[in-house]
């Protein structure tokens, strides 16, 4: 029993709903006082997975079936602390550029409670409770994409709601089956399916798990749900868009860890047909994403079409179900949230600068804004996966992954599309670099204007793009912690 | 941990050049002398390490941890060669490019990326494991892009944008190669590669890694059919620049190639032949290009492609000579010393002729061999320079080049003899042997031709111009390092026994030589015959071909040189371009769409199929001029402060609208609504049986809040509504499930 862990996730909550009671009008006091709660919850998020026993904490039981639960294992620190510590880039980053989106307020409120939310999604110990805050991330993202109150962004908004309550909705019936032939609601390593409740239904649970991760895909825009994905995060705020592509994916992404390697348990699925349908549509979807992105012209859109190819590396790595694929996973998931953060922020420094959205305007755009666009270049070539950036790392177990388990075809497809894929996001984002940096003998320097974002967006930039290229560097001791999980689920 | 020179060699270069760069941002001169001061230690540590190397044999420098594992340094006597070769080359660039770049826009940028190159390709070299071959390598691709592409002339971003697509391409073909290799044998250290490949029984996952690993090696060195960015980036580079890039970049994938042929694959009859057949293709398509190439650099950047031909069919030699079972590998040693001397020629000879063009560049800034022509006709120090580089690639005897490319000709001869009782094998080698003569025959042509042109010739136009640089056209500087390149040549040439062999023994350990190598009598006619041959080739081609064929009179009846070459083939403009840029996107953005949008036709489908069940059960709803006549009527009788509000109402509302939808006739209609209803009209209305349209409420309350444009409004508040209850639906009958599971379980 340990009752801080409901800290985290209540403070953000709290903070956020009394933004609007508290009247905090002045731009100076909102802002100190968002950045404390952030701040502050990153450092109990931080001392919680240091300290914190796995002992469950059931904090409200309605009934025998539904109670509120929550554990720290490996997984929640993965994810809490990286969700956490993304929120204080993407804080920071918003004060300057929500002057130009206005409705601050409103903006804060929603953006410190999603926090909560997440951390809840990180913490939670069973599915009702992940359930929970899952769907309550969602109802607290809406207004994020819609922020705008564009046309676009309400229809937007439209879509991701639909199919995030859709995705939800599948995985909860998806529960309720489950919860019959498990030994536990709660999340279990290595899964507490017992084989002797299922006797002959075994291609009704099968159905039962693919449903289940189609469902929570959603969120990670995994085909067939991804649609609302490359509509939904590039209306949104920049640093809102770059969270949602960044963290609120990687929550879909939890989901189905829990899912198929804490209640299923990978030894069910391992070499089934479900297996082979999912690892089918993750390379799909890897191919499919890159392929649109490559396509597309909006500048933001081409991102958010990236992050639909690039959260798939995530779930191929899980879908190989050997350890080495699970490592991948991991550090691909962190290397993709703060590439990904990378992108949209400075893509969001561009637009709030400049006014340009699409690519084909961003001629030059690397000498009048140099400390964006290098932070730009670098997180591209950690997202195509060169050495020695983080990207590559995890690729490198993601392909070593699947090359070692034991997978039929997809063994040598699957690394084949990664880099096929690889190669596309090459396409589509170097070539922004080249425009950017090398505009051309006849570019007028003379008339040139410095246009450099200011302090509160360039050094999260820049922050996030140390860790980019010395996650990659220095990838050993998030290679050990995640082995570390894959030996106890696997 | 180890030998601590080996990181400082790598990382020196690397960390200078950040220093660099903030200098320069000061003071232009002081960066320039810095970046010298730079190579000049590089290069003085790098000749620091031989004696080392003689006699440990090899050192080696782990760094842990690094990636998921280390990054591993070893320096052998091969790589101590190439470390060495590789940090002079940049020395005497970097000594040329103060003069080369001093009109030059953009140079800090040039020095940073320069000297991080070195760093990167320095640890190529260096690199004990393939791994960190492969990290390096890329760095390498990334950082010299920025040389490649310094310029910005349409030409030059062209040219980097295919370099850099097929070194990304390349890249992670190779990676995919390295995947398997590893998959296959658990290693990557160089050193246990060939042990771990020979113990692997099933070979048929080798040849997939190595025909994999090869794409991204081949397209750095200018391998057919992946040489295509190298006619088109090297002359369009800065000349200091293509110097490096022709003179050692290229080398790296050699590099990995060697690897390929000695390590993974060491003596493999298959993979012998496959390579020799696309070195031959190399050799001979380069060279063949070089011929009717009519721009200076150009014509040295299909002879760099052409000497990678050389020298592959070295490696490729080595392997079938070391593949044959019955001689035990005797002639192993011509495979081996030839590849690694003609890569070090190579690279000596690039230096001198890049740097020539370079003057050439600096002074004109003209490339094409009519604008260039007769440039050296009065300088006799240039002539000299350029002179020596032609006679060492050509192989002419006394010159480094003669050596080589002896070595590797002996290598084919050795094995027609070996062969002279199988047929067809032998056919196949003599042919080899004749494409090999030809080639020699075609560099020389090719070589005489611009050599005559610039140097030999007087300009048919304006030769004054010409002559107008005489005695200032570079400064001491350039000189000096540009005669240091020149003498090198003849003098390994000359002192072949004390140095060429020596070198070429230090360094094949590498490429695992086996046995001891034969005394090779490079003076006496069994030698010189072949290089006779070719030059009596070459001097056939150009006199028949040259002369003839490839210069015509333009309309002064002055005799020019023409571009016969025709446009159309060209596989980079015609086959690789429209089908990367084109074709492929084309059908995989068409079918990744059409898949991908059957979801969104489901949603929407789904969607409209929920209105159109809602609209079944909607209530009638009153005709719109009924509805505003009766309004119409009542709007007298109400009382005087009741019309006040109703008036401030009606600015708010003006540019509403009211839909209203006949069931009769189903037909909607959209009205303006010219005045605003009130609470009384509809309770009157209600009771006449009509629904009375809704406009209060929260949602249009919250969109009046948010917005300016009335119109905006009320389409947002409808947005805002039919989402809400189509979301919430789906909610709902999730809670429904919820609920109605709860109620099974609990009762």
């Amino acid at each position: 029993m340990n009752i801080a862990l409901i800290i985290p996730i209540l403070l953000p909550i709290v903070a956020g709903v009394l933004i609007q009671p508290l009247k905090l009008h002045d731009r100076k006091t909102r802002e100190t006082y968002v950045a404390t709660v952030v701040l502050i919850n990153f450092a109990i998020v931080v001392f919680l997975a240091l300290t914190a026993g796995s002992e469950p904490t059931t904090i409200l039981r309605l009934n025998r079936l539904i109670d509120i639960t929550f554990k720290i294992d490996g997984m929640s620190k993965l994810f809490t602390v990286l969700a956490s510590f993304l929120w204080i880039t993407a804080t920071f980053y918003s004060f300057e550029y929500i002057k130009h989106e206005g409705m601050d307020e409103r903006f804060y409120t929603f953006f410190v409670v999603t926090i909560g939310a997440l951390i809840g999604i990180g913490y939670a110990a069973n599915l009702q409770t992940l359930y929970l805050f899952y769907e309550m991330m969602t109802l607290v993202t809406f207004p994020l994409v819609m922020h705008s109150q564009t046309e676009q962004s309400v229809a937007a908004g439209k879509k991701y709601l639909t199919y995030s309550f859709l995705g939800a909705n599948i995985a909860l019936a998806g529960f309720f089956f489950l919860y019959q032939y498990c030994d536990s609601t709660h999340f279990v390593e290595g899964g507490s399916l017992n084989l002797e409740k299922i006797g002959t239904n075994i291609t009704l649970v099968q159905t039962v798990v693919l449903l289940t991760v189609m469902g929570f895909g959603c969120k990670a825009g995994m085909f067939p749900l991804h649609a609302w994905l490359p509509s939904g995060h590039p209306v949104a705020p920049a640093p809102a868009s770059a969270v949602l592509s960044g963290v609120i994916t990687k929550a879909g992404v939890l989901a189905i860890v829990r899912v198929m390697y804490y209640m299923v348990g990978v030894d069910f699925l391992r070499g089934t047909w479900v297996q082979y349908v999912l690892l089918a549509l993750t390379l799909y979807t890897v191919f499919m994403g890159s392929m649109l992105a490559f396509k597309e012209k909006l500048f933001k859109k081409r991102l958010a079409y990236s992050s639909v190819s690039q959260v798939s590396y995530v779930l191929f790595g899980l879908m190989t179900m050997h350890p080495l694929g699970f490592v991948g996973a991991c550090l691909h998931m962190i290397a993709h949230a703060i590439v990904k953060n990378i992108l949209f922020l400075s893509a969001g420094s561009v637009i709030y600068k400049t006014h340009k959205t699409y690519v084909t305007q961003l001629k030059g755009i690397g000498k009048e804004m140099p400390i964006t666009m290098w932070c730009f270049t670098i997180a591209s070539i950690a997202l195509v996966g060169i050495p020695p950036t983080s990207g590559f790392e995890s690729k490198w177990f993601l392909a070593i992954g699947a090359l070692q388990s034991d997978i039929g075809i997809f063994k040598y497809l699957g690394p084949a599309t990664l880099l096929v894929s690889a190669f596309l996001t090459a396409g589509y984002l170097l070539s922004i670099m080249s425009k950017a940096f090398f505009p051309g003998e006849d570019y007028p320097y003379d008339t040139m204007v410095k246009t450099e974002a200011n302090a509160y967006m360039t050094i999260p930039m820049i922050i996030l793009t140390v860790l980019a290229v010395g996650f990659g560097m220095f990838a050993t001791p998030l290679v050990d912690f995640f082995s570390q999980i894959a030996g106890l689920i696997m | 941990m180890g030998n601590i020179i080996l990181p400082i060699l790598v990382f020196w270069p690397i960390c200078a050049s950040i220093i660099s760069y903030l200098i320069g941002r000061k003071n232009k001169k002081m960066r320039d002398y810095w970046a010298n001061f730079v190579t000049i230690v590089e290069f003085a540590l790098a000749v620091s390490m031989i004696p080392t190397v003689i006699a440990q044999g090899s050192v080696y420098f782990t760094l842990a941890p690094f990636g998921h594992e280390r990054l591993y340094f070893q320096m052998d006597g091969f790589r101590c060669i190439y470390g060495v070769i590789t940090t002079f080359m940049w020395m005497c660039t970097t000594i040329f490019s103060r003069e080369y770049f001093a009109h030059y826009r953009n140079r800090n940028r040039y020095y940073l990326f320069m000297l991080m190159t070195e760093g990167a390709t320095v640890a190529v070299f260096l690199s004990g494991d393939v791994l960190t071959l492969f990290t390096f390598f890329e760095v390498m691709a990334f950082t010299s892009y920025v040389m490649v592409i310094h310029d910005e002339k349409p030409g030059a971003q062209r040219a980097s944008e295919t370099y850099t697509y097929l070194n990304v391409f390349g890249g992670l073909v190779t990676l995919m190669g390295i995947f398997l290799l590893y998959n296959t044998i658990g290693t990557l250290e160089i050193d246990k590669i060939k042990d771990a490949c020979a113990a692997v029984p099933d070979r048929k996952m080798l040849y997939w890694a190595a025909a994999t690993m090869i794409v991204g090696f081949g397209g750095k060195s200018g391998m057919f059919p992946l040489h295509v960015w190298l006619p088109k980036a090297h002359p369009v580079a800065p000349a200091p620049a293509s110097a490096l890039l022709s003179g050692v970049l290229t080398k790296t994938g050699v590099y990995g190639i060697i690897i390929i042929s000695c390590h993974m694959l060491f003596g493999d009859w298959v993979w012998g032949c496959v390579l020799l057949g696309i070195a031959v293709i190399t050799m001979f398509g380069g060279a063949f290009l070089a011929l009717f190439s009519v721009d200076l650099k150009r014509t040295l950047a299909c002879s760099s492609m052409s000497q990678i031909g050389f020298i592959l069919t070295a490696i490729s030699m080595q392997c079938i000579l070391m593949a044959d079972p019955e001689l035990t590998g005797e002639f192993h040693f011509y495979g081996v010393q030839g590849a690694i001397l003609h890569m070090m020629n190579h690279s000596l000879i690039k230096l001198c002729l890049f740097m020539s063009a370079g003057v050439v560049y600096m002074n004109l800034h003209k490339l094409n061999l009519n604008d260039v022509r007769g440039f050296g006709y009065n300088k006799p120090l240039l002539k000299f320079i350029f002179g020596m580089g032609v006679l060492a690639i050509i192989g002419m005897p006394l010159w480094s080049g003669y050596i080589s490319k002896t070595l590797i000709h002996e290598s084919i001869v050795e094995r027609i003899f070996m062969y002279h009782d199988i047929e067809f094998a032998a056919r196949v080698f003599q042919v080899v042997e004749s494409i090999f003569t030809l080639t020699g025959g075609l560099t020389t042509a090719y070589m005489t031709k611009i050599y005559i042109a610039v140097f030999w010739e007087k300009n048919a136009y304006n030769q004054e111009k010409m002559d107008a640089s005489n005695g200032k056209y570079m400064n001491k500087a350039s000189a000096f390092v540009l005669t240091i390149s020149a003498l090198v040549l003849p003098f390994f040439g000359l002192t072949f026994y004390k140095t060429m062999i020596p070198i070429s023994e230090f360094g094949s350990g590498f490429m695992y030589l086996n046995g001891h190598p034969h005394v090779v009598p490079f003076l006496e006619w069994a030698c010189l015959r072949g290089a006779a041959a070719s030059l009596a080739i070459g001097a056939i081609i150009y006199i028949l071909i040259v002369r003839v064929l490839l210069m015509a009179k333009d309309e002064n009846g002055k005799t020019m040189y023409i571009n016969a070459w025709p446009k159309f083939i060209d596989i980079e403009d015609y086959i690789y371009r429209p089908l990367v840029v084109q074709v492929l996107p084309f059908i995989g953005a068409f079918v990744t769409r059409t898949i991908g949008n059957i979801t969104e036709v489901i949603g929407k489908v789904g969607y409209k199929a929920y209105w159109a069940f809602a609209n079944f059960y909607q209530p009638r709803k009153p005709n719109a001029h009924k509805f505003i006549e009766k309004s119409k009527e009542l709007y007298p009788k109400l009382k005087p402060d009741a019309r006040l509000a109703i008036e401030k109402m009606k600015v708010a509302y003006q540019n509403s609208n009211i839909e209203t939808w006949d069931k009769q006739d189903d037909k909607r209609t959209i009205e303006p609504l010219t005045r605003v209803p009130v609470l009384d009209d509809f309770e009157d209305m209600k009771k006449e049986g009509y629904v009375v349209p809704h406009l209060g409420g929260w949602f249009n309350r919250f969109a009046n809040n948010y917005g300016d444009n009335p119109e905006e409004e009320n389409k947002l508040s409808s947005m805002l509504r039919q989402t809400m209850s189509y979301g919430l639906i789906i909610f709902v009958v999730g809670l429904a499930v919820v609920a109605a599971y709860i109620i099974t379980q609990t009762l």
